[in-house]
């Protein structure tokens, strides 16, 4: 097995069930002890540590700290993800994590736009774009409900068979929560309804 | 033809140029988020699109089909990244001209990484091949671009124009004097990387290193290639005059570790590719400077190349084992070289 941070030879597997899922992280004895995973004392430290925040706040926190609640609606990545593995999911996730991304952007290239070559194709867009003012984005409607309750489903059973249990639980959370407020929705309509 | 066929690749310090850009398309998550259907549907996307548009003809080489020799040999001819090899390579389709100058890798860590290698210093050439493949792609696929962060990728790093330009240069006196730390802090400085090309560093081994540009948001393409260039160029002249000054200043100590080390090349029965290395830069560099004067018309790029792991194996296929590999990478060397 390799290690998630630095694709080495996993020496160091970490195990937690919770909520009848289990996490699993395999790292390698570099990674591990420079997450402080070694030693029970300096696991504290590495709570501090918001890479691996989500997964061990539950160790000094009654209720487990997530790093953030936030997931990309384009492919699903959440903060906590992102700051694992550095890499975005998808070109949204550049809008949905702006803030997480601008810091880190400027540190690696400078306080600066791009230039340099635009798309061929992008000429038209933007022209397009300066004449209606108000440009159209069908992709981008806010979906409803019922849409949103499907979506999470299909997330929730993607995040299952890939055996990302920590997404699955976040899904599986906000679906009931989800469910619990349409359901109540629909019991006030009943109620309009018999006046 | 390959680009170590070229007798550019063989006769300086820089061995060769190449650029890649990295592009996605806009409506798909990045590969890492993918499905095996999705990568699948991205690759023939692509495909129909080049297929349609190109006036020459590609070959499609589907990564999953590959042993892991034919991998490997990919890797070794610098057509494909090591991560593109690795793990599971479902949805993971390579597309290369017949003259192998340019490669498109399709899922990789993004959904094209356009890569064009030439031999010697040719950062423009290279960038003009894999610009040309660009706009190919771009006239029928919508590309993930956003104004100010440019063209948008898996990793923030490649925002902007999503190119890494690097070139290849073989630094014997530049490593022997020492002055490899300096040169990566100098560079550093500039924006720019030095990396081995086998091992990180100053313990790389051939002496061979990889320079890149290291910024890629808010420079354009034309001033990142004339950095780069102009970089370079200013290492190979340090290294030219360092290589003068040990040739007159080593005398015949300095020659003497040339020749021997020629003369194991040679006639050695067994040859790791540790120690080949090692050989090879000193031969290089003897045959450069003059100190070597028997060899001709050799091109000591091919062959640094030919006698890599996966090429012998290819060749030779009972050379499983690497002790037998080293011995026919030593008679192979002895064929080149007589």
């Amino acid at each position: 097995m390799m290690c998630e941070i630095c694709g080495k030879n996993a020496t160091f597997f970490f195990k937690q069930t919770k909520n009848g899922y289990t996490v699993e992280k395999a790292l390698c004895s570099e990674c591990a002890s420079k997450k402080g995973l070694t030693s029970p004392i300096s696991l504290f430290d590495a709570v501090q540590d918001d890479f691996f925040g989500g997964l061990l706040g539950s160790f000094v926190n009654k209720e487990p700290k997530l790093v953030s609640n936030r997931h990309c609606d384009g492919c699903g990545m959440t903060l906590g993800e992102l700051l694992n593995g550095g890499k975005v999911g998808c070109s949204r996730c550049y809008s949905v994590f702006e803030k997480a991304l601008t810091p880190t952007i400027s540190k690696i290239h400078g306080n600066v736009a791009h230039c340099g070559k635009f798309p061929e194709n992008m000429g038209e867009k933007i022209a397009s774009d300066e004449k209606n003012q108000e440009p159209e984005f069908t992709e981008n409607k806010p979906e409803n409900d019922k849409e949103k309750l499907e979506r999470l489903k299909k997330e929730l059973n993607n995040a299952v068979e890939k055996q990302e249990y920590e997404m699955a639980a976040k899904l599986r959370d906000e679906i009931k929560a989800l469910e619990v407020k349409l359901s109540e929705e629909k019991n006030n309509e009943k109620g309009g309804e018999n006046i | 033809m390959k680009w170590y066929y070229g007798k550019a690749s063989s006769e300086g310090v820089v061995l060769s140029s190449r650029v890649r850009l990295a592009r996605n398309l806009e409506n798909y998550p990045f590969p890492k988020k993918c499905s095996p259907d999705t990568k699948k549907e991205i690759c023939q996307k692509i495909k129909n699109t080049v297929e349609q548009l190109a006036c020459e003809r590609f070959n499609y080489i589907n990564m999953e089909d590959q042993s892991v020799i034919d991998k490997n040999i990919l890797l070794e001819d610098h057509l494909v990244s090591r991560e593109f090899c690795e793990g599971d390579c479902a949805g993971k389709l390579l597309i290369t001209d017949e003259q192998n100058t340019v490669s498109v890798m399709i899922n990789e860590e993004d959904h094209l990484r356009i890569q064009s290698i030439m031999p010697g210093l040719d950062i423009e050439g290279a960038y003009e091949r894999a610009n040309y493949i660009d706009d190919i792609i771009c006239q029928g696929e919508k590309v993930a671009f956003d104004e100010k962060l440019g063209y948008l990728t898996s990793c923030p790093t490649n925002l902007g124009t999503g190119m890494r330009a690097s070139v290849m240069l073989h630094l014997p006196a530049l490593t022997s004097c020492g002055q490899i730390k300096n040169l990566v802090v100098l560079m550093t400085k500039i924006g720019l990387t030095v990396r081995g090309l086998y091992g990180e560093g100053s313990e790389a081994e051939g002496c061979l290193y990889q320079v890149s540009n290291q910024i890629t948001l808010g420079v354009s393409e034309k001033d990142a290639i004339e950095k780069l260039t102009s970089a370079v160029g200013q290492i190979v002249e340090r290294e030219r005059q360092l290589r003068e000054t040990l040739l007159s200043g080593g005398g015949l100590d300095f020659e003497d570790s040339i020749c021997r080390s020629y003369g194991i090349l040679r006639y050695a029965k067994k040859l790791s590719s540790k120690e080949f290395l090692k050989l090879w830069s000193d031969v290089k560099f003897g045959v450069e400077s003059g100190v070597i004067r028997d060899i001709h018309d050799i091109n000591l790029t091919r062959m640094l190349v030919e006698v890599m792991p996966a090429h012998i194996l290819a060749k030779y296929p009972e050379a499983a084992q690497s002790s037998k590999r080293d011995e026919k990478r030593a008679e192979m060397i002895k064929n080149y070289l007589m």
